[in-house]
């Protein structure tokens, strides 16, 4: 075996240096790691370190082997799997921890940080936000100063020159990052759709609706999306974000079961003027895209249902943005098939008695239907009902127990009760999930809906309006619709959410920090193949012809590294001037231990020849250094190794001053 | 190298002994399109170096000699009565020619004196309203004793500034006296004198010496120098830009001289007392005093950056 030379050699300087980058690698993972995998590899890197520190031999072929085989094992059974994205990620930081134990050379190093990058990389599967891209390119110039420190010739560690060194590497390839990020190809897919994970935790509506699920759903500040108006916003009472539609009642919780045909948008009649907007919608793993109700120019992959919520081909599971066209004045519904009639009427039997008697006494009281309804409203205004995030829970009769027992609910208490009554009084009846309102954030001039503007409400079709809109919960609390959630439950506020503070600054604070996201989202995360189309062709470029893009690419870049090796250059000469005169400048100090001072009025020449004249074995080296000190300082262009040879030759030259011999 | 301007260098030592320095500054300050003063007693070898100048270089050779009674015209030329056709014409003077030696400069009325000055710097002559083209190259030798010998009319401080350089001959070596008195006679060697340049290639290298390299910290040290000469240090006025460009041209010239494409500082260093002693020269009454000890002053206070 080749024994390592020295300069090779990892000191334990150099080895902390490389456990701090791993660190700083693996920290984002540690999260979403068992934590086993973690607490492995801090065992591992303390062992890495003593093998430095304390010179322990390198565990053999054998033990490493061994090593590697129980952890894929471990994974295996802790994860179920050895691929994937959590298995695979778990994997490769154990393999990244273990190759610490059989690091002795700077390749071993090199290797080392080459697999850094990759697991940095692997960070985007989790998270593609703002802070943590920031975060990547720390990890990047960390990993980087690792490489600048093993390329140097001494032995020292000099953290902040290497960092700085590895920073300005980066900077450099910012620009080359940056054209063929916004050149290259995109794949029709979003770059970091991984085969999906089926443990993950979403939130967000989901498609069924029981006591409960929306209050927990309100507690959450998490954006749902965003949403920027071409015009001007509509008021806070109209805008309800339309998602999945509720049919089915099991006694308890609600469930969409919408028929398999598709609406066109042509079938909607609107009148007045069409809001156009742009939604940046977070991923929430299912398959409803949000918009205004309702929606009558909508996106490509998309497609209305028969319950009019706006659907996507497929799961929504990235990040995604799309130009909505809606009407806010809409008529829906003109006439109900036998079958979706039957959906929008049917019970459980037997459940809510007392719900069922006053139905029946409503129903004798009111022929019309609109007088049913309204009084059903008006009930629910006048008895004391009142709006709350913590209602009681509810018994197995929930519906008869939040009508005459609690009275106090939240909206998706309000809208079942209220359809559950509509359909015991014959009217078709649906509930409706989505969200009401949103927060303006001026800073961006945008609309941001939270989790917390989760909202349900109601449908009911009547023969000559078709599907009709009410809100009952804006009946008990009208705040809810016209000021939003916080002004309809203060409880929200004293419970003291960030998002919401009364503080202005730190309020304008969060909403600065969401505009920068929102940015973050609009221009670099949905920067998909077809805003590159749109934007290259804005420059006149068409993106469909590869080999337009090619020459784009090359021609740019080539520009580019013409343009940087040319400054680099110019600014190269401009260093090397300051250093020619100060190496000549350790040329003279050099002499002048020896005792050959050089008069600050003396010219170089003069004083080569000087000094020769009295130290002829030094004569070919100072005679050799002056010249290249002339032709450097003094020359017309001088060849470009010239340099580098100057400071050799000086970095050479030690003179030592003669003993006198004692002569007769 | 040019291998002639060696070849030039050497003939011109072989002639005159022992003066290799003195010869060099007299071809950067022709190089460097000026004009010569040589300031010696009379016999050093004055004219001998001005004529083995022109022979060397094939270039045409009169030689003014200045009287108290020499008059402009004397210089120049004068219309003179043609019987023949009935007009007058244009008889011109000593000064059409390539190399002039004006000897004992300092002899001369002030009048005579600046007919030449004036034909120096303008590089024509006007005369009864017609300008007329001095022959290029052109090089004025002129040569004075020392201010102090009697009967001379000192050059005023404006007209010595139009001397690029002003060099002393001195006496030869013991060695160079040796071989002068007992070699050939040096007229004679000069009349048989071939040319080593034609008067072309001192065109050309009169072109070519302001293209030599100056690099920036040269600069530096150049306007140090300029700035040292004028600052309080020194007693009286400091070099003028004429004498700084004059400076600047005649270290091109010697770095040309020496075969090389970029001034050092010593080239600067090797030329400076020629080109600012007889300008920074103070007058007091006896006379010139401590030239030398100026520039020596200078080279010493100033630090090469």
């Amino acid at each position: 075996m080749i024994k390592a030379k020295l300069s090779d050699s990892i000191t334990p300087a150099k080895m902390l240096w490389i456990l701090l980058c791993e660190a700083a690698v693996i920290l984002p993972h540690v999260p979403h790691m068992r934590i086993w995998v973690s607490l492995i590899c801090g065992l591992i890197a303390g062992w890495g370190y003593l093998i430095v520190i304390r010179k322990w031999r390198h565990p053999g072929k054998l033990i490493r082997l061994a090593l590697v085989v129980i952890s894929c094992v471990a994974v295996a059974y802790s994860y179920d799997t050895l691929v994937g994205r959590d298995a695979g990620v778990a994997l490769l930081v154990i393999m990244l921890s273990l190759k610490l134990l059989e690091i002795k050379t700077h390749r071993d190093v090199i290797l080392f940080v080459f697999l850094g990058y990759f697991l940095v990389v692997t960070n985007f599967l989790f998270s593609q936000s703002m802070g943590m891209a920031v975060y990547m390119l720390f990890a990047c110039v960390g990993l980087t100063s690792t490489l600048v420190m093993l390329s140097r010739h001494d032995k020292g560690l000099h953290a902040v020159s290497n960092i700085r060194v590895a920073g300005t590497l980066i900077l450099q390839a910012m620009p080359l990052m940056l054209i063929l990020f916004i050149l290259f190809p995109r794949l029709p897919g979003p770059l970091w759709l991984m085969p999906e994970d089926k443990n993950r935790a979403t939130s967000g509506l989901s498609n069924t609706m029981s006591p409960g699920e929306i209050s927990s759903l309100i507690r959450s500040d998490a954006v749902a999306f965003r949403v920027k108006f071409n015009d001007r916003a509509p008021s806070a009472s109209q805008l309800y974000w339309r998602g999945p539609v509720l049919t089915h009642f099991d006694g308890r919780t609600w469930h969409s079961r919408s028929l398999p045909i598709q609406n066109r948008p042509e079938r909607i009649q609107h009148s007045g003027a069409r809001i156009s907007y742009t939604i940046t919608l977070e991923p929430h793993y299912k398959r409803w895209l949000f918009a205004l109700e309702m929606p009558v120019k909508i996106p490509a992959g998309s497609f209305i249902d028969a319950d009019y919520s706006l659907m996507a081909n497929k799961d929504v599971s990235n990040l995604i943005q799309y130009v909505v066209g809606s009407h806010t004045r809409y008529r829906i519904g003109n006439e109900l098939q036998r079958l979706q009639r039957r959906f929008n009427l049917v019970l459980p039997p037997t459940l809510n008695p007392r719900t069922r008697a006053w139905a029946d006494s409503l129903a004798q009281r009111f022929s019309s239907k609109r007088e049913r309804i309204e009084h059903v409203l008006t009930q629910f205004r006048q008895q004391p009902f009142s709006y709350t995030l913590n209602p009681p829970l509810l018994g197995r009769n929930s519906v008869d127990d939040f009508l005459f027992n609690t009275r106090s609910g939240f909206c998706e208490h309000y809208a079942g009760s209220f359809v559950y009554l509509m359909r015991l009084l014959d009217i078709p009846a649906r509930v409706v999930l989505g969200y009401q309102g949103g927060e303006y954030n001026e800073l961006g001039d945008y609309l941001i809906v939270r989790q917390s503007d989760a909202h349900a409400w109601a449908e009911v079709w009547l023969a000559d309006e078709g599907w009709v809109r009410i809100d009952p919960t804006s009946a008990v609390s009208p705040e809810r619709v016209e000021t939003g959630i916080d002004a309809a439950l203060p409880e929200r506020l004293s419970s003291g959410g960030l998002v919401r503070s009364v503080n202005p600054l730190i309020r304008n604070l969060v909403l600065y920090w969401d505009s920068l996201n929102y940015r973050w989202h609009r221009w670099v995360l949905g920067y998909d193949a077809g805003r590159q189309r749109n934007f290259l062709q804005r420059l006149g470029i068409d993106s469909d012809d590869w080999q337009d893009i090619a020459i784009t690419i090359i021609v740019t870049l080539g520009t580019l590294v013409l343009a940087i090796s040319l400054w680099m250059n110019l600014h190269n000469r401009e260093r090397q001037k300051d250093s020619i005169a100060r190496l000549y400048q350790v040329f003279c100090q050099r002499l002048a231990r020896i005792g050959f001072q050089r008069e600050a009025y003396e010219g170089p020449r003069d004083f080569a020849s000087r000094v020769s004249q009295q130290r002829h074995d030094l004569r070919q080296d100072i005679e050799l250094i002056t010249r290249f000190y002339l032709q450097l300082r003094y020359g017309r262009n001088p060849p470009e190794q010239l340099f580098s040879q100057f400071r050799n030759r000086i970095r050479l030259f030690k003179p030592r001053k003669i003993k006198r011999s004692i002569t007769p | 190298m040019d291998t002639s301007i060696k070849s030039l260098i050497d003939k011109a030592n072989e002639i005159i002994l022992g003066k290799d320095e003195q010869i060099r500054l007299a071809l950067s300050c022709l190089f460097a399109r000026g004009h010569l003063l040589i300031e010696d007693l009379p016999g050093m070898g004055k004219t001998t170096l001005a004529h083995l100048l022109a022979s060397l270089m094939g270039l045409n050779f009169n030689r003014i000699q200045f009287t108290s009674d020499l008059l402009p015209s004397d210089i120049i030329g004068a219309a003179v009565f043609n019987q023949d056709s009935g007009s007058f014409s244009f008889h011109p003077g000593p000064i059409f020619t390539q190399v002039i030696l004006a000897d004992e400069i300092n002899r001369a009325s002030p009048k005579a004196q600046s007919a030449l000055l004036e034909a120096m710097e303008e590089r024509q002559v006007s005369t009864e309203g017609q300008t007329r083209e001095l022959p290029e190259p052109f090089f004025v030798i002129a040569t004075q004793n020392p201010a102090h010998h009697i009967g001379t009319f000192p050059l005023p401080e404006s007209q010595y500034d139009r001397f690029m350089m002003c060099i002393e001959l001195g006496y030869p070596s013991r060695q160079a006296e040796r071989r002068i008195l007992t070699g050939r006679d040096r007229s004679i060697m000069l009349q048989t004198l071939q040319a080593c340049i034609s008067p072309e290639q001192v065109l050309d290298y009169q072109a070519r010496v302001p293209q030599v390299h100056v690099a920036e910290p040269l600069l530096d040290y150049l306007q140090d120098l300029i700035d040292f000469s004028r600052s309080d240090r020194i007693d009286g006025p400091g070099l003028s830009p004429r004498g700084s460009l004059a400076l600047l041209r005649c270290a091109q010239s010697w770095a040309f001289l020496d075969g090389r494409d970029a001034v050092i500082p010593e080239d600067i260093q090797a030329i400076l007392p020629a080109v600012v002693n007889h300008r920074l020269r103070h007058h007091d009454d006896l006379g010139t005093t401590q030239t030398h000890a100026i520039a020596q002053l200078l080279i010493e206070s100033v630090a090469i950056p």
